[in-house]
């Protein structure tokens, strides 16, 4: 009996550390230093950055769509930032995000406090809609998708970025 | 557009007299919210408040804390409150989308309505109906808004003259049965229900109108007894999510749907920012809302003066760069005011605009509150002739700010 219980609890502990995937890509709080730190760590480096939300019915369609971008596209730098308004769970966001096979994306969490000036930072004319997503080039120069993403035309600007 | 000097010295007086209290309050409310742990059901912990005058002049507010729906009257403009009433908790979490918030309405004879919505983890919606018949001194428990329905948010009511109250929000129950089919269904749609009698219950839902945009909050006003109108962000051919209004007719059936302006919005997005509709004494339809469209993108405001048919020209409203958001009309008296939100890099004012001859011109904006933190959207809201800011801001607390129109 006793061995029993020392087995499922041996087995059980083994799962626990099979889920390191679920460790490392617990979001990180999007606050003030955020944006400028993400673009600071890849200068040079073209970074897709994509804001989205569980409240938004099209980021959720989408997500599958960026999971399959990801996969083709395993040496770019992805930034996922969940912009849920007072905060969304973060065990909820890693889940999804792992569902939808971005379990490797930066993945982030708007953190409680100024929303307008965490956006503002981001992009002065982001009105704060979702899906929203930020391309910053090697040399700073930025684009944006407002709404569902062209995955075509971020093909052709990563392409363009000598990213594949 | 016409522009006035400023007349803003003895508002502002009063605003500091009014406010003087709720600055006690908010320190109250700065503390908690510093802590991290303001978690109770007291106004100062709210994250969303809105304000409303009952018809004898008594100020109530509604709002959410603590994962409760509260509400509370003053006699003395909000200086002090009446213990609140905390409504149950509820099976699953209040709606804490960007555009959601506990909204109260009065009806004659001492009625009053609160309605709110929970989601689940989709955020399909589950609004909610709270009743008092007696001025609040009791109030019913919550009831479901409607039945058969996945999901109901932003859910807005309104009292007629005769007592009924008029419920109309955006519905799932055809996103549903569409999906059952496995045909397409773009966005959501307008529902909308009247109580059966004065006094009575909400009757089945009706369907107003299929493929709106689900993402957004929606506005009701009165054109006249019986006459609700709604107006909501529409998806028109070609998935193009720009505004319209639906004017009931005197059967309380709703009316033709108009375009209010042509935005061109084409965009598969959740704009999480719904339009403002106020009705003036004649008649005339004053329009406010955020526009992403290929025409037209921000803030925007325009009138009718034929019940909805036709609009005037969209006139941009604040400052382009500085994040113009939020936009709140009211049609008070004689007057019209249009306040928003305008954020500069570093703080957040909420700016008005006024209008002394029925939305034609309009005074240039000026603040009439501010903050460097996180706060809540304008609400204007009239008590007779007089009009009034409600705003929240967890760091200041819950304001009232008397108006005055601009000379």
């Amino acid at each position: 009996m006793a061995r029993t219980r020392t087995a499922v609890i041996a087995l059980a502990l083994s799962w626990i550390a099979l889920q390191p995937a679920y460790a490392e890509n617990v979001p990180h709080p999007f606050d003030n230093t955020s944006w400028q730190a993400l673009l600071g760590t890849h200068k040079g480096r073209p970074v897709i950055v994509h804001f989205w939300g569980f409240s938004c019915g099209n980021c959720m369609v989408e997500l599958k769509d960026w999971g399959t971008f990801a996969k083709a596209h395993p040496d770019a730098v992805i930034a996922f930032v969940n912009w849920d308004r007072r905060g969304a769970d973060s065990a909820r966001i890693t889940s999804a995000l792992d569902k939808a096979g971005l379990g490797s994306v930066q993945s982030y969490v708007l953190a409680n406090g100024f929303e307008e000036k965490l956006r503002f930072a981001v992009d002065h004319d982001w009105m704060g809609e979702l899906p929203y997503t930020r391309l910053i080039a090697g040399d700073g120069t930025a684009t944006t998708f407002s709404g569902a993403a062209d995955f075509t035309k971020l093909s052709q600007w990563l392409d363009g970025q000598g990213q594949r | 557009m016409r522009h006035h000097r400023f007349l803003c010295g003895p508002l502002l007086v009063a605003a500091a007299l009014l406010t003087a209290p709720h600055r006690a309050a908010a320190h109250e409310g700065h503390q908690h919210a510093h802590a991290t742990a303001c978690k109770t059901t007291a106004l100062a912990c709210a994250s969303v408040a809105t304000g409303a005058f009952a018809p004898d002049g008594t100020f109530w507010v509604t709002w959410t804390a603590g994962g409760r729906v509260s509400a509370a009257h003053s006699a003395d403009l909000g200086k002090t409150f009446a213990k609140p009433v905390t409504l149950p908790a509820m099976p699953l979490p209040l709606d804490d989308g960007p555009d959601a918030r506990p909204k109260i309405a009065f009806g004659p004879d001492g009625r009053i309505a609160i309605t709110f919505a929970t989601r689940d983890a989709k955020y399909n919606g589950h609004a909610y109906i709270v009743r008092s018949s007696d001025g609040g001194n009791t109030f019913s428990t919550p009831q479901p808004i409607t039945s058969g329905s996945p999901s109901q948010r932003f859910e807005a009511v309104a009292f007629d003259r005769d007592g009924r109250a008029f419920a109309a929000w955006i519905d799932k129950r055809n996103v549903a049965a569409a999906k059952a089919k496995g045909e397409p269904y773009a966005g959501a749609a307008l529902a909308f229900a009247w109580d059966d009698k004065p006094g009575g219950h909400l009757e089945a839902a009706t369907i107003a109108r299929d493929n709106t945009c689900e993402c957004c909050r929606i506005a009701v006003a009165f054109a006249g007894p019986g006459k609700p109108v709604v107006m909501f962000r529409n998806i028109f051919d070609g998935g193009i999510r720009d505004h319209a209004v639906m004017t009931f007719s005197d059967d309380g059936k709703p009316g033709p749907l108009y375009r209010v302006s042509d935005d061109d919005a084409k965009i598969d997005a959740c704009p999480h920012q719904g339009p403002s509709l106020s009705i003036g004494g004649d008649g005339t339809y004053h329009a406010t809302w955020f526009a992403l469209g290929r025409n037209l993108k921000g803030v925007y405001y325009a009138h009718s003066e034929n019940g909805g048919k036709t609009f005037s020209t969209p006139m941009r409203i604040g400052d382009p760069g500085k994040q113009t958001s939020r936009p709140y009309v009211l049609a008070a008296g004689d007057d019209v005011y249009l306040a928003y939100k305008s954020f500069d890099g570093s703080k957040t004012d909420i700016e008005l605009m006024t209008s002394r001859d029925s939305g034609k011109t309009w005074s240039a904006p000026r603040s009439v509150a501010e903050t460097d933190n996180a706060s809540d959207h304008p609400v204007l809201i009239a008590n007779g002739k007089s009009a009034y800011l409600s705003w929240m801001s967890p760091k200041q607390g819950y304001k009232l700010i008397p108006l005055e129109p601009q000379s």
